[in-house]
């Protein structure tokens, strides 16, 4: 019954997106590659939540890998140290990632801009200090090890296959949730508090409320990734959750395109995948992938995703030079 | 009186040590549109912005069908029917055309994040109910054919008219207008005189306008408030505002022909 419900609209793009995802790993040469994809899919969970936050509601957070780290260390805490059972050990630590996110983002959001950017870089900050500091809880710097692998009804996920299809799967509900969030009252107040707030507000919609709602929404999205991650690698370390993290996640947002969820998706998969192409080339590795990065940003200042767009907009045109005007409308509402 | 919808008792509201307003009193009533015009810095937008909540005065009382406006947020005037529209276009450019009609009507959402993640029929049947309601909004500004376009590639008469529809579409009890003509030429003036007479005879919306264009005002207006340094000049209807010689002379100009080719 939900699940018919679900379908409308969205159904479709994400239901071929899971056939092609679950499609690739016959097509992939070396298992290497598979837990390379599980981790571009748990960035991606990770992303979609930052751009409801940066993309639709227009506020930004430059601290949203301490959340994924607070879950991951909530979740390793709770069951290696205490071996608590793993859906109690969920319920914890997104409990624990929404409580502190919904903490933070009262005094914070209440700034704007570039001081929005600082109260969240602090807040990243602060937790990465806690999570070195607090060695007898976390391991410190040295990471923390012996975190049990993800089980499911009993069933312990060790193939990477499974796991691949646990991560793909919840990315995708994910991806669902949120694209039926992006087209409801709740969306289109979101994309209006980003274009005015005055006109935003005088439309009926609690700024403050909404602001606080998406930030806590995207931190949990983040917790999801962080408890999917500690579970996979069975270790985690202050330095996966550190502010270069925080900044790639933004990064991958805006790369991707902010104005379509499937924009982060996007950007997600590109970052997480492209240092991997790029071992090759050895010494200028980095080099390159800054390059590649600028030339992205110059010419496809809307990222991945808006940037074909504009190309399919651009090829229809050359074939249909009449057509296309009518169109336009159509093809941005997505 | 019993029909004033918005009664302001002696509002006062001070930027540092500007006296924006100062003791103003006026009333708007039901079922009409009321015109507040005045020179620059009289105070206009200053009061509108303070029957909208985003001003505080510094005392006075604004009272809404019979309750106490001062102190809560926009969005709760908002919520409770006051709405407005911007002089400077407030246009959500990251949507189409008729989703900013349609987020106009975000005041009367009931369902919950809920219903959203999980498409409910709840959630099914106010989408549509929204969809058709912002149809019919478009359809009375005349923008339904423009639907689907990006807002932003609207011209500006247009934005103008897509404002208007924003709000129509949120079933005001109370409607401010600040300065809907700024911008616009003759005819589209002309037509959007005629469309604010429409908002009030076929919808019933009562309408309180700020704005230069005295043919407009003239044209439109039940009654006509003016402020002149943040204090009520004269109060009337058009014919008598216009036979004030104290309006004459502090805002018309004292040439008695200004009055008639409404010169501001």
């Amino acid at each position: 019954m939900i699940v018919s419900r679900l379908a409308s609209g969205a159904l479709l793009p994400v239901g071929a997106f899971l056939a092609t995802m679950l499609a690739v790993p016959f097509l992939l040469p070396n298992p290497y590659y598979l837990s390379i994809l599980s981790l571009a899919c748990m960035n991606a969970i990770t992303a979609v939540g930052l751009n409801m936050l940066l993309g639709f509601a227009g506020q930004i957070s430059l601290g949203h890998a301490a959340f994924c780290g607070l879950a991951a260390y909530a979740t390793g805490i709770a069951t290696a140290t205490y071996g608590l059972p793993m859906w109690g050990s969920f319920l914890l630590a997104i409990g624990l990632v929404a409580l502190v996110a919904l903490l933070v983002g009262m005094p914070t959001l209440k700034l704007t801009g570039h001081y929005l950017a600082m109260g969240t870089l602090g807040f990243g900050i602060i937790v990465y200090i806690v999570f070195n500091e607090s060695i007898e809880w976390t391991g410190g710097p040295s990471g923390m090890v012996g975190i049990p692998r993800l089980a499911l009804f009993g069933h312990e996920l060790w193939e990477d296959t499974e796991y691949y299809h646990l991560v793909t799967g919840v990315l995708c509900l994910v991806l669902l949730l949120s694209l039926n969030l992006i087209h409801s009252r709740f969306g289109r107040a979101l994309k209006a508090i980003h274009t005015s707030e005055k006109a935003a507000m005088c439309i009926g919609v609690d700024i403050a409320r909404y602001k606080l709602f998406v930030f806590v929404l995207s931190a949990v999205y983040a917790g999801i990734a962080g408890f999917l991650y500690a579970h996979y690698l069975g270790f985690i370390a202050p330095s996966s959750f550190g502010f270069h993290v925080s900044v790639q996640l933004v990064v991958m947002v805006v790369l991707g395109g902010m104005c379509s969820v499937w924009g982060a998706v996007a950007g997600a998969f590109f970052l997480t995948m492209l240092p991997e192409f790029l071992r090759v080339f050895e010494n200028v590795e980095t080099l390159i992938y800054g390059g590649i990065l600028v030339f992205c940003m110059m010419f496809m200042p809307q990222g991945i995703v808006g940037g074909i767009g504009t190309l399919f907009r651009v090829l229809r045109r050359s074939f249909r030079p009449e057509a296309v005007s009518a169109q336009t409308g159509e093809e941005r509402n997505g | 009186m019993a029909d004033s919808l918005l009664q302001c008792r002696e509002v006062c509201v001070r930027f540092g040590g500007v006296q924006a307003l100062s003791s103003v009193s006026c009333t708007v009533e039901k079922g009409t549109i009321t015109s507040i015009i005045g020179p620059n810095g009289a105070g206009k937008t200053t009061l509108l912005n303070a029957v909208t909540g985003t001003v505080d005065p510094a005392s006075g009382s604004i009272l809404f069908a019979g309750e106490g406006l001062t102190g809560l947020p926009p969005h709760v005037r908002a919520g409770r029917g006051v709405l407005r529209t911007f002089q400077n276009l407030e246009i959500f450019t990251n949507m189409t055309v008729l989703e900013n009609v349609m987020a106009g009507r975000h005041r009367m959402g009931r369902y919950g994040v809920l219903d959203a993640f999980f498409r409910t029929p709840r959630y099914r049947r106010e989408e549509r109910a929204t969809r058709d309601a912002a149809m019919h909004a478009l359809g009375f500004v005349g923008l339904e054919s423009m639907a689907l376009l990006p807002a932003g590639e609207l011209a500006y008469g247009n934005q103008r008219l897509l404002e208007m529809a924003r709000v129509i579409v949120a079933a005001p009890d109370l409607l401010l207008l600040d300065e809907p003509a700024a911008g616009l030429n003759m005819q589209e003036t002309r037509q959007l005189g005629e469309l604010i007479r429409r908002m009030r005879d076929e919808l019933g919306i009562t309408v309180a306008l700020v704005e230069h264009d005295m043919e407009l005002v003239m044209d439109v207006s039940d009654r006509i408030l003016v402020l002149s340094f943040g204090a009520v000049l004269a109060e009337g209807t058009p014919l008598e505002i216009q036979r004030n010689p104290e309006v004459v002379a502090a805002y018309l100009g004292t040439d008695d022909e200004e009055t008639t080719d409404g010169g501001a």
